[in-house]
């Protein structure tokens, strides 16, 4: 427990000191103001260039007391139409599954990253939401047609 | 291309390492990179390393030290003991030749790094490295390692080294530690590194202490061997936080070196290495310092040194030792951040480094484009307010004696940061490059974060304090202020609920202001910027007037008029204006007729965009749901609609105007979309739009969560609008869909469109005109065959359809139930395979899945009995098949089946028969899944189905025993006995 509040704290402080352009990133407010480091409040800006470029999307990232021993849960509020996230809002990544490619060293940083980089380039091998990965796999283009739409409903600030 | 020739002899070597340092075609050089890669791969390596070494040429003997720390890297096993103690004196002698040797630095900083890569692979029997290597050199001669325990201490042997000497041993104590650093953690542990440097620490501490530690600074030495001196140190420091974080190691020797480290930031010479090395600590590794090197610190800051340091930073010099001052200062304000707070009210120190920390806001020059501290010196404010909170909660109740200080300077820091967040003139921010006006945006939204962090400690005084800036820089039409104002008071906006009333009052100064007469004036030239600021206050305030309903009026306008005249704002005024409608729906109902005269003008201009005609569609449909009387709803609905019929008409119109505009001759040349495609898409836009309108309508005229439903009207309501006064309204939303999926056939967005619309209905308990009649939005999906495009998406959209609380008879919903299933098994019998389109497969067992949970009995009865059987049979499939969402469904409609129970008997008796003879089928599939065909993550969903039908199927034993025995079994390497195991498990 103290381990995960210590490496949050300093998860903080790296972030703060650099954090990628027109991304967010900060622990959730509970009553009397106070901090709730176990949970972040995030926004994932879509990369130049691609499809998602001009978008900003929110996600809750949420550390188990575990951290970072087990990996954070991420989820997009509201749930984003996208082929790797479950219709919860739930992120499916192998950087951020136990079993799979999760690490104690992976900074929130590169959580985020990873995420964004995501957005434009799914994973067909695991899809989390029939929606968007039926159609990103039979019809590219209303696939694209979509996430434009969600772009400009999303804008950056 | 021309080859390269293995080399034969030194001489041709040589020649190719001199030819590799000339400018040439890269193919060139890295075929002969290749060719001498190969070469010091080689057994020769070794030798072919020691021949370079004595060449004239540097180049030459630069690249046989490379050969060395080729072949320790990949030859060193081969080694005996006795064959590495002599090329360790080896190596050491060549870096006493290479000092004498004419030239640059080179070849020497290279030898060191070859005697570092030794000591990574012979630490263990070289654990006094730095000694042996000082050793040797006073001695100019490569000694036995064993010579070491006799000889003199190290501070005796550095007597009369010279000059370069020194700067070797410098090099190779920096560079050991930096190495060791980078090593992961299993390597560090394995190879016992922390072990084997320790007994170098009292050499490194002599070294430095004759060097740049010096107490008092020897200012006679040569500049370069204190500034390596100093490098040193603070390599060795930075790797004792390693040490430190690895096996707690203190290195406390280094620790007695603090004071005369100190010292040396007053040497300008030394000023950037140890302000590095300080900075850094700081930051990251404070413990390291002790109370005295803190208190040290503390009156170094209150120095004419420091004072004329920080001037020239405040003054707007943002060089870069100048702006290492500033995070110097910051990173001590950061580790004594706990102290300052505290101790504010009692310590004049504490309050002058306060002081100068709030000033760092102040510095002169435009934030990002220049003043590069601000930004780090707004994250120290936020770690300040966030230990504000950590002391004043745990000081039960009481304010602490150091509060109204710390208040004072935050308020202090906080009005700093207003100035500098007001954007620079739009001619000066436009030359700026993109990556700089997103980070003075991201800087802006840091300083928000701080305002609302703060907003915890100082209460609604900071509210006030920008309200009270607003009214001053509106009356002095000051518009970067004013926009900085008010993107001040927008970052309060989920926080203020504790000072509701404060706030409230302190807002209503605001609106009440003249703020929206200026904001509506023509003639006022602000920039569009404060306008979108000042449209996001109203849209973070929006339960305020809720409150104070007396500006909603006013709000509204501008928002109207801005959707009008600023495109670029309309989407961004559209969402406002539906926040607005749909929380104050209530107050507004008076005034519907004003917003459908509103909106009837903006609804005529073409360049209106759709998100914000959709946006505005469904504020008004809200206002209208809040209408008390239902029959008076009928009226603006009617109205609301006949401007998205408009937009279907002009679709229409369109495409009727296109044979002729296709039979143009050149139509197609070009690159370009010919006219008619060009026109096609245009109609297809505006029939889209007006579908997404109507869905918007839709949702708008949802009845709010938060409203009690009333049972007993329901049944009196549904008249109104399936065969009362609204059924023509609903007459026409049919005939307005049916229109759209006539002429998009083959259209997958208008299907898609067509989907929401219905689904916004499906969510209801309660009549609307949108709720239609299961009937008529079932014989609209049905029309859909197996090559309609999102075909998925409209069996989803049935699956909501059967599970809908819509009004109307459960006997007619079963009904409607039966002639859907009808259909989807058309559409399964169409699709033969699962894998053939598994997005239909998957959409189609969920639907047989609600049924099996919602209208069981239709399920059941489904006739003929073959093509009851033909459904069982393809889910079967799906559960076996490759595909994982199909597998999925088909493993919860299982799941759903099997623990239907307490049905009407007769229902009961055919499932249960049924189930007799699917049983051990099923058992089979999922014995082929979990035996090994299915991948780790699909375990999850497939072990339901099978807890199901262990817990509810008597005869599950013999069946899951016969799939485990079975042809189908997946793996061979399952024996008889862990069969026996599993299956005992599962049934226990």
């Amino acid at each position: 427990m103290a381990l995960c509040q210590n490496r949050l704290q300093e998860e903080r402080k790296q972030w703060r000191r650099d954090h990628p352009f027109g991304f967010f990133a900060k622990p959730a407010r509970g009553a009397n103001g106070v901090l709730d480091l176990k949970v972040w409040e995030c926004g994932i800006p879509g990369k130049d260039k691609t499809l998602w470029e001009g978008g900003l999307f929110k996600m809750t990232v949420t550390f188990p007391d575990e951290y970072p021993t087990k990996p954070p849960k991420c989820k997009f509020v509201p749930p984003l139409f996208h082929p790797n996230v479950y219709p919860s809002g739930t992120v499916c990544l192998s950087i951020l599954n136990e079993e799979e490619g999760w690490k104690p060293a992976i900074t929130i940083k590169q959580i985020l990253l990873g995420v964004q980089d995501l957005l434009d380039d799914p994973n067909p091998d695991s899809p989390a939401q029939a929606e968007a990965y039926n159609l990103f796999k039979k019809d590219r283009t209303a696939y694209e047609a979509k996430v434009k739409r969600i772009v400009r409903e999303h804008p950056a600030p | 291309m021309e080859e390269i020739q293995y080399p034969q002899s030194l001489r041709e070597v040589e020649e190719l390492i001199l030819q590799l340092y000339q400018p040439g075609s890269p193919q060139r050089v890295g075929k002969i990179q290749e060719t001498l890669q190969s070469l010091q791969r080689s057994s020769d390596g070794w030798q072919l390393a020691n021949s370079l070494l004595g060449n004239a040429d540097e180049k030459v003997r630069f690249f046989g030290a490379l050969t060395f720390i080729v072949k320790l890297n990949t030859d060193s096993k081969s080694l005996t003991e006795e064959e590495a103690r002599g090329l360790l004196q080896n190596l050491i002698n060549w870096l006493i030749q290479s000092l004498e040797a004419p030239g640059g630095p080179l070849v020497v900083k290279k030898l060191c790094s070859v005697l570092v890569a030794y000591f990574m692979h012979f630490s263990e029997s070289w654990t006094q490295c730095v000694k042996h290597i000082i050793l040797s050199l006073s001695a100019n001669n490569g000694v036995p390692y064993d010579a070491v325990d006799s000889a003199l201490d190290t501070a005796n042997l550095m007597e009369g080294l010279s000059d370069a000497k020194l700067l070797a041993i410098f090099w190779f104590s920096t560079a050991l530690v930096e190495e060791v650093g980078k090593t992961d953690s299993a390597s560090m542990k394995q190879n016992q590194f922390h072990r084997h440097l320790l007994p170098n620490i009292a050499d490194i501490v002599n070294l430095l202490q004759k060097t740049a530690l010096h107490d008092p600074p020897n200012l006679n030495q040569d500049s370069k061997i204190r500034q390596e001196s100093m490098r040193c140190y603070q390599a060795w420091v930075h790797y004792s936080h390693r040490a430190f974080i690895d096996a707690e190691i203190m290195l406390e020797p280094l620790r007695a070196l603090t004071r005369p480290a100190i010292m040396c930031l007053l040497q300008d010479d030394l000023y950037e290495v140890t302000i590095e090395l300080f900075t850094d600590v700081l930051a990251n590794y404070s413990r390291f310092f002790g109370e005295e090197d803190f208190k040290l610190l503390y009156s170094l800051f209150t120095s004419p040194w420091a004072q004329q340091r920080y001037d020239r930073l405040i003054q707007g010099d943002f060089d870069f030792d100048s702006l290492q001052f500033g995070m110097f200062l910051i990173a001590f304000g950061d580790a004594t951040v706990q102290d300052l707070v505290r101790n504010l009210d009692t310590d004049s120190q504490a309050s002058h480094l306060l002081s100068s920390l709030c000033g760092l806001l102040g510095a002169t020059g435009p934030i990002i484009n220049e003043d590069k501290i601000f930004v780090p010196a707004v994250e120290f404010w936020a770690t300040f307010v966030e230990t504000m909170i950590d002391y004043s909660y745990s000081e039960d109740g009481k304010t602490p004696p150091w509060f109204q200080s710390a208040l004072s300077y935050l308020m202090k820091a906080v009005e700093n940061c207003w100035r500098k967040i007001q954007f620079p003139p739009m001619d000066n921010f436009k030359e700026w490059d993109s990556a700089e006006r997103t980070a003075f945006k991201d800087a802006r939204k840091d300083v928000g974060d701080l305002l609302e962090q703060s907003y915890t400690q100082t209460g609604s005084i900071i509210f006030s304090m920008f309200v009270d800036l607003i009214l001053r820089s509106l009356e002095n039409e000051a518009w970067a202020e004013l926009e900085a104002s008010i993107y001040c008071l927008n970052s309060f906006a989920d926080c203020i609920s504790s000072d509701q009333e404060a706030c409230d009052a302190l807002l209503d100064k605001v609106f009440g202001s003249s703020i929206f007469a200026l904001f509506t004036d023509p003639e006022k030239d602000m920039p569009p910027r404060v306008r979108q600021t000042f449209l996001d206050l109203i849209a973070a305030y929006p339960n305020h007037f809720e409150r104070h309903t007396k500006y909603l009026p006013n709000a509204l306008d501008l928002l109207f008029k801005a959707v009008d005249s600023l495109p670029r704002l309309a989407v961004t005024a559209s969402k406002s204006i539906h926040s607005l409608c749909s929380s104050c729906r209530n107050v507004l109902v008076p005034e519907i007729g004003a917003f459908l005269q509103q909106y009837s003008k903006l609804a005529g201009v073409a360049s209106l965009d759709s998100l914000a005609k959709e946006k505005i569609t469904g504020a008004i449909a809200s206002i209208i749901q809040a209408i008390p009387e239902e029959s008076s709803k009928v009226a603006p609905v009617s109205q609301l609609l006949s401007y998205v019929e408009e937009d279907m008409q002009q679709c229409l119109h369109i495409l009727a105007s296109w044979p002729s505009q296709q039979s143009q001759p050149g139509s197609t040349m070009g690159s370009l979309p010919n006219p008619g495609e060009q026109l096609l898409e245009g109609a297809s836009a505006r029939c889209l739009g007006s579908l997404r309108c109507l869905e918007s309508m839709a949702k708008g005229l949802q009845v709010p969560s938060d409203v009690p439903v009333d049972l007993d009207t329901s049944s009196t309501l549904a008249p109104l609008w399936l065969t009362g006064e609204g059924a023509s309204v609903q007459q026409r939303i049919l005939r307005m869909i049916i229109t759209a999926l006539d002429t998009f056939r083959g259209r997958g967005d208008v299907v898609e469109a067509v989907c929401y619309i219905f689904r916004a209905g499906f969510t209801e308990t309660e009549p609307g005109p949108f709720v239609l009649s299961v009937a008529d939005v079932a014989t609209i999906i049905m029309r859909f065959g197996i090559r309609t495009p999102r075909l998925g998406f409209t069996i989803n959209t049935a699956c909501s359809l059967v599970s809908s609380q819509c009004v109307g008879s459960a006997q007619k919903m079963d009904g409607v139930a039966r002639d859907l299933l009808v259909w989807v098994t058309n559409l399964m019998l169409a699709l033969e395979e699962p894998s053939n389109d598994t997005e239909i497969a998957q959409n189609g067992i969920d639907f047989l899945s609600r049924l099996a949970s919602k209208h069981l009995g239709v399920l059941i009865a489904h006739q003929p009995s073959s093509s009851i059987e033909y459904l069982f049979m393809f889910t079967l499939k799906s559960l076996t098949g490759k595909d994982f969402l199909p597998k999925a469904s088909a493993a919860e409609f299982w799941a759903h089946l099997l623990a239907s129970n307490g049905n009407e008997s007769h229902i009961q008796a055919t499932l249960d028969s049924m189930l007799q003879h699917l049983g051990p089928l099923l058992a089979e599939a999922l014995i082929y899944n979990i035996g090994g065909s299915a991948a780790r993550s699909e375990l999850d969903k497939l072990s339901e189905p099978l807890k199901k039908l262990v817990a509810n199927q008597v005869r599950s034993k013999n069946w899951l025993e016969a799939a485990l025995q079975g042809a189908n079994f997946p793996s061979g390497k399952v024996t008889d006995a862990e069969k026996r195991v599993f299956l005992q498990k599962v049934m226990r």
